[in-house]
């Protein structure tokens, strides 16, 4: 079983910043068109999130890990990305990607609560586990846990009926 | 958990693991925009939790920045700007310049006078950033702002009698103009509530265009006013759910700060409301200074109305206006899911295409595979530069404007990018790596021949 990684003193520079961008940088882009639905979306929200971050690196305060709050800036920008945008409502279900596979499972993304959505994204499409999902997010990790079983639950119930 | 949730899941949205993105273009793209009022200010404060709590905030930190690191994005900016100047023809005077002068290299937009004969740049070397001139062989440099406030992203007018700039002397980012001397600084915007920021002034200087940001907040699904969300913050209410972001319009006004108006208008029904934001891409001016481009968008300055270019338009198109102003140049990616990742280091295939400057017409230009990017108009309009990796890695080539007689002008291992002409049409600029080095700009005749570096010939 792996060790856990010891903390590290996050003193967020762009050196730092840089570092998880190209470590990471594939997770963040599939999260971001997991939310967005358009890769070339996914890709400049990535983009825009990292412009962002490094302007406002001062903000970053410590209070939780680098990583942690990169993922909230992108969690952010893609957010007030669909938010702003008036979705047609042929589009309403197309939370996922632009290929029109699994109508149903995409439809059952797309009416779950913005919080499990969310949980369900950087789980499944992050790859962050459930302690870097509450950091993200500033919950338990019980919480998380529970809002991931609901989720799964409710997507379940639709690829059941989908199955029959 | 369901394995079948989770296998339906991964299927729905493809994994990345062969792009690793451009950070390069982030740095680029941050360091240009270091006056940017913090479009983020600060993500969500959702680690409101006791053990967060516990620990210690760190204190603004922008200082934290070294010298090196400014200078390594200092001299991006540097060379992008030359690069795209379409004052080219004097830009390998300034990299000598930069080269054989002990300027100080902290320095971020660079911009001739139109007379050639002043640059004014912004340096960072007081801890802010302030608007300085110099004269065109170095000399007699001077602070054109002094103040404690960041002053940035200086604009020459076209007749060069003035320049534009963003300042946060009067508490938030404004545009302000002052003389070419540095005299006469007035406040064009006066909109304590908002932070405007990317000044850009029409062909014949008598307006100037400008992206406007608003500060909004949204806590439960509802859009609330900022002081709200602080208020409600402070008190511990809305400690989970709560973020703060900008929408930003695209606005014009006259030169002289009057009739202010925004221009970013919803677009006919079942179309999406116009996207404008920091990075949301250039802001160009039509030669008529009828319309503007920006973003995926040509936006009439009449008020008329904003259309929504077709097709896939990312911020990366980089859509650039024919001479005449006629033609609209600009990249499209092709659908990832159709084609698969790019040869090289493009991981999605892209094509040239070319429309009329309404809109129509659009045709495409390249056919080939790879990711074909960049193009550059030749001054008489009749040739096109551009990037492409259809044979393996980044290449500068040229066509005609139709798209005939492509041809590969640098044919070599490295990876050539941003072809740019210099006025005179007979030379093309572009930045390499060539000789394993870091980026460089290089230089070249029309015709591919006589490739040679600008930043480190006689180094």
């Amino acid at each position: 079983m792996a060790q856990p990684q010891p903390e590290r003193i996050e003193t967020g520079s762009i050196a730092d910043i840089e570092t998880i961008y190209r470590e990471h940088y594939s997770r963040f882009l599939r999260f971001a068109v997991a939310n967005l639905g358009e890769v070339e979306r996914g890709r400049d929200a990535v983009h825009e999130a990292f412009v962002r971050a490094i302007k406002s690196v001062g903000d970053f305060r410590g209070q939780s890990r680098l990583e942690s709050w990169l993922w909230r800036i992108l969690m952010n920008v893609c957010t007030a990305e669909q938010r702003r945008r008036v979705v047609p409502t042929e589009d309403m279900a197309m939370t996922g990607v632009e290929d029109a596979d699994w109508p149903e499972i995409r439809a059952a993304i797309a009416s779950l609560p913005e919080r499990q959505r969310t949980v369900l994204f950087l789980r499944h499409y992050a790859d962050l586990d459930y302690e870097q999902i509450g950091a993200v997010l500033g919950i338990a990790r019980g919480t998380v846990a529970a809002t991931l079983n609901t989720a799964h639950a409710r997507l379940q119930a639709v690829l059941g009926e989908v199955k029959t | 958990m369901s394995e079948y949730v989770s296998s339906v899941l991964e299927e729905l949205v493809p994994r990345f693991d062969d792009e690793h993105g451009d950070w390069g273009r982030v740095v680029a793209d941050a360091g240009a925009e270091a006056s940017t009022p913090t479009a983020y200010r600060s993500p969500p404060d959702a680690t409101n939790t006791s053990s967060a709590r516990n620990e210690r905030p760190t204190r603004w930190q922008e200082r934290r920045l070294t010298r090196r690191r400014l200078v390594v994005i200092a001299l991006t900016a540097v060379l992008a700007a030359l690069l795209v100047s379409p004052a080219f023809g004097i830009g390998d005077r300034l990299l000598s310049l930069i080269q054989s002068k002990p300027t100080p290299l902290d320095v971020q937009a660079p911009a001739w006078s139109p007379d050639g004969r002043t640059i004014v740049f912004v340096s960072w070397r007081d801890g802010n950033g302030e608007v300085y001139a110099m004269d065109a062989d170095g000399s007699s440099p001077r602070n054109l702002t002094q103040n404690p406030a960041r002053d940035v992203r200086p604009m020459w007018s076209p007749d060069g009698r003035r320049i534009a700039f963003v300042s946060r002397r009067d508490g938030n980012p404004e545009i302000y103009v002052m003389d070419a001397d540095g005299s006469g600084k007035r406040n064009l915007t006066r909109d304590r509530a908002s932070d405007d920021d990317h000044p850009t002034w029409s062909r014949d200087g008598r307006r100037i265009a400008f992206v406007r940001g608003r500060p909004h907040c949204v806590t439960r699904g509802l859009r609330t006013t900022p002081r709200r969300c602080t208020i409600a913050e402070r008190e511990g209410k809305l400690a989970d759910d709560v973020f703060r972001f900008f929408l930003y319009d695209l606005y014009v006004m006259n030169a002289d700060g009057s009739g202010q108006r925004r221009l970013s208008l919803r677009l006919p029904e079942g179309t999406p409301q116009m996207e404008v934001r920091p990075t949301g891409g250039q802001l160009v001016w039509s030669p008529d200074g009828r319309t503007i481009y920006y973003g995926r968008y040509l936006v009439s300055v009449d008020g008329s109305g904003a259309r929504r270019l077709p097709g896939q338009m990312g911020s990366g198109s980089r859509p650039v206006w024919s001479p005449d102003g006629r033609r609209i140049a600009f990249t499209r990616a092709r659908p990832h899911s159709q084609t698969g990742p790019g040869p090289c280091c493009d991981p999605t295939p892209a094509d040239i295409y070319v429309m009329n400057a309404d809109g129509s017409g659009t045709r495409k230009l390249t056919h080939s595979a790879g990711y074909n990017s960049e193009p550059a108009w030749s001054p008489d309009g009749r040739q096109i530069a551009f990037r492409s990796t259809r044979n393996g890695n980044r290449e500068i080539y040229v066509m005609n404007a139709d798209g005939s007689n492509q041809r590969n002008l640098t044919r070599n291992p490295a990876q050539d990018s941003r072809p740019s002409w210099s006025p005179d049409g007979r030379r093309i600029a572009f930045i390499s790596d060539r000789g394993g080095r870091r980026l460089e700009a290089h230089v070249m005749n029309a015709d591919g021949s006589g490739q040679r570096s600008l930043t480190l010939d006689g180094t």
